[in-house]
């Protein structure tokens, strides 16, 4: 924390000129494309999380989302004090891909004034997540360079016994 | 000192060396009896160890041995101190706490059938999917918790009421790699200890599980209330960046 303090911070001017802008607006361009995959894959497989749930295939589910943003850099993981191949950062509060998740999560432009995306193409969400609700620098953004989206489900069992409620 | 006063001490004597050599007699006949109850458990400590002893102790440093020994002291020490009394003492208590055991027993076999029907099929689904591209990835592993309604347990292991009492998430089961050992094979490596019918009776790896890999007690095996078993799975989509950067960032 206090290397990352210390470091010297670019300006949100430099962040959004010449490459860095076309990298940015690339990884939100992916990032979208990406979205439209999952969010595809997630649906169906919740439809048949609760489909398999009614017919007691197992007891109950969770179904939960994060993403994990990681970097080759070693400035980049010196600064989050992780080792390469390990993430620099997680957000395990990341809400998208849940069934009956309003349609603005997948269509809305949510740069939400920050101008970073031009209106034209729209801040996806996931982007929005990285950019607004983490707590990264903007050169820790220009320092992505692999993003892990995931969807992780426990398929839950239970055996319980009877004989031991009476001892409550 | 008179002749009737002279009897009289000799007949002491002589009755209390009468009683002397009863109490001799008693006291030897205690402590072969003690033997006895020494050797035999003793020689069931040794058996007990033997059955245990799976792994070629010949390849292993003493350090090894010696830690695992201590790993399973604990809890094995407790419990066959346990068995031991009530066998000795009160037979139908460890039939019924027997009872008890085996029932959960039957209850985690039947469980694991059911979901290994699951896994089989899980894997065959995820293993797809990768092939298929719609994932890019996945993480598999299994997961099994521990529940009691009970406050002394609770207590002895320091959580709340609604949260688990153990997790074991070493747990080997249902991977696609899994052997068919696993679920046909008798895992009740303390049968000799069990009383009549449960002498015979085959143990689930999950109940092996609890009884040989987790330090529970005897009593921590009477107050499981509710076992869960999760199959985890992390399906995983990637994103990469998809233009490299020339030079490193500034620290």
């Amino acid at each position: 924390m206090y290397k990352r303090n210390n470091m010297k911070k670019i300006s949100k001017e430099e962040f959004l000129s010449g490459d860095n802008f076309i990298r940015v607006k690339s990884l939100n361009e992916k990032l979208k494309k990406e979205e439209k995959r999952i969010r595809a894959f997630a649906e169906s497989l919740q439809i048949s999380l609760e489909k398999q749930k009614e017919e007691k295939v197992f007891d109950d589910y969770n179904f939960q989302t994060k993403f994990l943003l990681f970097s080759h850099n070693k400035a980049c993981n010196k600064r989050h004090g992780v080792e390469d191949g390990d993430s620099f950062y997680e957000d395990t509060n990341y809400l998208s891909f849940r069934i009956g998740l309003d349609e603005s999560f997948y269509k809305d432009d949510w740069d939400c004034g920050m101008g970073i995306i031009p209106k034209e193409e729209g801040m996806c969400y996931t982007m929005h997540c990285i950019c607004e609700h983490s707590d990264l620098e903007w050169q820790d953004i220009l320092d992505i360079e692999d993003v892990w989206i995931e969807l992780k489900v426990d398929y839950q069992f239970f055996v319980e016994m009877p004989e031991n409620k009476k001892n409550k | 000192m008179g002749l009737e006063s002279i009897l009289h001490k000799r007949n002491n004597m002589k009755n209390s060396s009468i009683n002397l050599v009863e109490k001799i007699k008693q006291l030897e006949a205690d402590i072969e009896l003690k033997n006895e109850k020494i050797t035999s458990l003793k020689k069931r400590i040794k058996e007990y160890d033997e059955a245990n002893f799976w792994e070629n102790t010949s390849g292993l440093t003493n350090k090894k041995i010696e830690w695992i020994i201590n790993k399973y002291e604990n809890s094995k020490t407790e419990r066959y101190k346990r068995i031991e009394f009530l066998m000795l003492n009160d037979k139908d208590r460890f039939k019924e706490e027997s009872k008890k055991i085996f029932s959960l027993n039957i209850k985690l076999k039947k469980e694991e059938e059911r979901i290994r029907i699951v896994a089989e099929r899980m894997h065959i689904s995820l293993e797809k999917q990768l092939t298929e591209k719609i994932i890019d990835d996945y993480n598999f592993y299994v997961s099994l918790s521990i529940w009691s309604n009970k406050e002394d347990c609770n207590n002895r292991h320091l959580v709340d009421l609604g949260d688990p009492f153990y997790e074991d998430e070493s747990y080997g089961m249902f991977y696609h790699f899994t052997d068919e050992s696993f679920y046909s094979d008798d895992w009740n490596e303390w049968k000799h200890r069990f009383p009549e019918p449960y002498d015979k009776e085959p143990m689930c790896y999950t109940m092996h599980c609890l009884w040989d890999h987790c330090n529970l007690n005897w009593q921590d095996l009477l107050d499981i209330d509710k076992v869960r078993l999760e199959l985890k799975v992390d399906y995983q989509f990637f994103v990469k960046t998809p233009i490299k950067r020339k030079t490193n960032s500034r620290v």
